[in-house]
């Protein structure tokens, strides 16, 4: 045999053997640990949240989290991905309301109802209900949030105010601010698309609560007048320069605008403290939050709520230990003051006193008082309607945030889009051209 | 065994070998063409299929025949997205080449050349994720420095990456800035390489600077012009990093080019028929700018 040809043979056999062994290794499952279960998020600046968590819980119950951060681009392809395989994460934050649906309904994720059985005690009322479809708990909560207006408070001391209780006390605090040359509204287009609904849902929700749930359920259109009033209104601020520059972020232009006493308010999650504190500023001292005052008598009493979920994968493999984890989380005491003290969401468990909230969250004590004076809760736009309405409206309001002399052509399109979304969720919906005025 | 049988046996081993010996060459081929078959054939082709088709990654792709292509050409926002991404390579073609070879053609006739290469050519080096997120701080009305020009003369400050007006040209204004310097040391490379006679020639016969330019220089760097547009027209088509990093193609979708129509229908609104039917397109256009450049680089008589 030709030694230069059996040659070439050998190693080029050796090269394919190789590249087929490498591709196969590099396909399969990754090594696992039977006391790590996997978490997938995706707020990078909690990634140490979770690993610290997960530090305590392997002390506590012997059971380690995994976690792996994801930036949101990517995040939502990838969980939808991994979950329809063997990959499928043991435990991971996603969204409620519409968003959780489609999941659902591909029988993606696991029930939680036996989690809920042995811990429901420790939640606060009225949430397990915001994480049921169908009669079925399908999470457990991960924040719960009110959307509020947060203020800065050394400017209010500096004029000697208070948060206003009526809407015409907001409007003249309003003026007064912009006055002074101080931004008033922190509600932008630099960091991302999301955040483009807030101020439309905070007119709509604390104008007019029944037809804003009328309004996420296909019941109204989107050119009625409610709609059309909202619209006006919130052109004529932006008109009047009340918005902070368009291209500000909310994670590092706000913070430092609030030090620099440059911005009065920015609606926002309760869950925006942990990122004001993470650049430095002091809850109850640099800031505080207030519920929007009501525009109108329909409008009182309302107050739009979110509930971010934890769930787990239908196809994970270590459902069990998952499931024993976030029992954990919900139930443990040292897990529930940890997150309090090092992560300042709004707490939503039964275990920590209201003292102690008090002393850690002193900007929440007082709304963890009067949220029961706001019955007429709604769940925030993000989830409220269906995601294909939801996706495209963000867009037409960051035109509206940059464009406001477009706002008609905003409400045709969206209107145009609901139209052809609702009949995909058995909602019988007639495309209402013309805005009422 | 018989001496006969056996001579015939390595007759026939040696004929097999000759003409494996032929096959040399394309089994060396093998692994390369795994990798193209593999991880590029294959994927492209499954890219085609599903364009023709609805998923949403959960559920199984459904069949929906032409209806994404339809949509990709009647929907207003794929639209913006190709006039955007044909205001790109427009903009690539004019200054970042015309400068670039006017600039090559004055260094190519100074000293210190190779200076003048290194700074020109520098912010290639940058990541173009890594360029536009400098340029955003630059152009961003938050201490950015444009901003901060205009309002030392009283002016301002001016929306920039959120002005849907500007924006895009913006951004191509980066890629410019960037790129110039490859397209420079391209045509350096091309003039330095330049036969002396015709040019020398030209000289004796009295022509001037700009004259040996246009009649000369020009028709003879036609090959590495040509290479230049090509790059800059096949890289252009596909851009994303810069627009993405700079405005995410907002605000209000304004700014987004094909590559990010592409991205966002398939990984952000799970479209991923819609999204695969975008891609297809992209190719289409990129194959058929190869062609053509490939084809104006061969040889004339």
């Amino acid at each position: 045999m030709n030694k230069r040809l059996g040659l070439k043979i050998f190693s080029t056999s050796l090269l394919i053997a190789g590249l087929v062994l490498g591709f196969t290794l590099v396909g399969s499952q990754p090594v696992y640990s039977q006391d790590e279960v996997t978490f997938y998020h995706d707020n990078p600046e909690w990634q140490s949240r979770w690993v610290d968590l997960g530090e305590l819980s392997q002390q506590e119950i012997g059971i380690n989290l995994d976690p792996t951060e994801f930036k949101t681009g990517v995040y939502k392809s990838r969980v939808k991905t991994d979950l329809t395989s063997p990959r499928a994460p043991e435990i991971f934050k996603w969204w409620f309301g519409y968003r959780a649906r489609q999941l659902v309904e591909a029988d993606l994720v696991a029930d939680l109802s036996d989690v809920w059985d042995e811990v429901g005690e420790y939640v606060s009322p009225g949430i397990k209900e915001q994480l049921t479809i169908n009669g079925v708990t399908y999470a457990v909560p991960l924040h719960s949030s009110y959307w509020v207006w947060y203020y800065n408070t050394n400017l209010y001391e500096e004029y000697d105010m208070s948060p206003p209780e009526t809407w015409d006390e907001f409007m003249d605090q309003a003026e007064f601010f912009n006055e002074k040359g101080i931004n008033v509204i922190g509600n932008t287009v630099g960091q991302s698309r999301w955040t483009s609904f807030i101020v439309f849902q905070e007119l709509l929700l604390h104008k007019d609560h029944e037809f804003y749930k009328q309004l996420m359920a296909g019941e109204a259109h989107w050119t009625d007048k409610e709609v059309v009033e909202v619209m006006k209104l919130w052109k004529s601020l932006l008109d009047k320069g009340y918005f902070a520059p368009m291209d500000s972020t909310y994670v590092q232009d706000y913070p430092r605008m609030f030090k620099n006493n440059k911005l009065a308010f920015a609606p926002m999650g309760t869950w925006y403290s942990g990122i004001l504190m993470d650049r430095g500023l002091e809850p109850g001292k640099d800031f505080n939050v207030f519920v929007l005052p009501a525009l109108s008598e329909e409008g009182e009493g309302a107050l739009a709520t979110e509930i971010s979920p934890l769930m787990v994968g239908k196809k994970a493999r270590n459902k069990d230990k998952a499931k024993e984890w976030l029992k954990w989380w919900v139930s443990d005491k040292d897990a529930r003051q940890m997150d309090l003290e090092r992560w300042h969401p709004m707490p939503w468990d039964t275990i920590i006193s209201e003292d102690a909230v008090a002393k850690t969250n002193p900007e929440f004590a007082k709304l963890l008082q009067e949220v029961d004076n706001y019955p007429n809760k709604a769940i925030r736009f993000w989830e409220a309607t269906p995601t294909e309405i939801v996706n495209h409206a963000v867009a037409e309001f960051e035109r509206m945030l940059t464009k406001p002399n477009k706002w008609e052509s905003v409400l045709k399109s969206i209107e145009n889009k609901a139209a052809k979304t609702w009949p995909d969720y058995g909602v019988e919906y007639e495309k209402q051209n013309e805005l009422e005025e | 065994m018989s001496p006969v049988s056996v001579a015939g046996d390595t007759q026939f081993f040696t004929f097999i070998m000759n003409r494996l010996r032929k096959l040399d060459p394309y089994v060396f081929l093998i692994p390369a063409l795994f990798f193209v078959i593999g991880a590029e054939l294959l994927p492209a082709g499954y890219t085609i299929y599903l364009s023709f088709t609805e998923w949403n990654i959960i559920t199984s792709p459904e069949w929906t025949g032409l209806s994404n292509y339809l949509q990709v050409f009647s929907s207003p926002q794929v639209l913006n997205a190709l006039k955007n991404t044909v205001l790109w390579v427009v903009g690539t073609l004019g200054f970042p080449v015309v400068l670039a070879l006017l600039l090559a053609v004055i260094i190519n006739s100074v000293k210190l050349k190779g200076l003048f290469k290194s700074i020109f050519y520098l912010p290639v080096t940058l990541a173009p994720t890594v360029a536009g997120v400098i340029w955003k701080i630059v152009y961003s009305t938050q201490n950015g420095a444009v901003n901060s020009i205009f309002q030392s003369i009283g002016l301002g400050p001016f929306q920039m990456l959120a002005n849907s007006s500007i924006n895009t040209f913006l951004m191509v204004g980066v890629w410019a800035w960037q790129f110039m310097g490859l397209n420079l040391v391209l045509f350096l490379v091309g003039l330095q390489s330049l036969p002396k006679a015709p040019i020398e020639a030209a000289r004796v016969d009295g022509a001037n600077f700009w004259q040996i330019f246009y009649h000369v220089t020009l028709p003879l760097l036609r090959p590495i012009t040509m290479l230049v547009v090509a790059n800059a027209m096949i890289n252009t088509t596909r851009m994303f990093a810069i627009p993405w990093v700079m405005t995410h193609g907002g605000p209000a979708r304004s700014s987004e080019t094909l590559a990010i129509s592409m991205y966002r229908e398939s990984f952000l609104l799970s479209n991923m028929g819609y999204g695969s039917a975008i891609a297809v397109v992209i190719a289409a256009i990129t194959l058929i700018f190869a062609w053509r450049n490939l084809r104006a680089l061969r040889p004339s008589a």
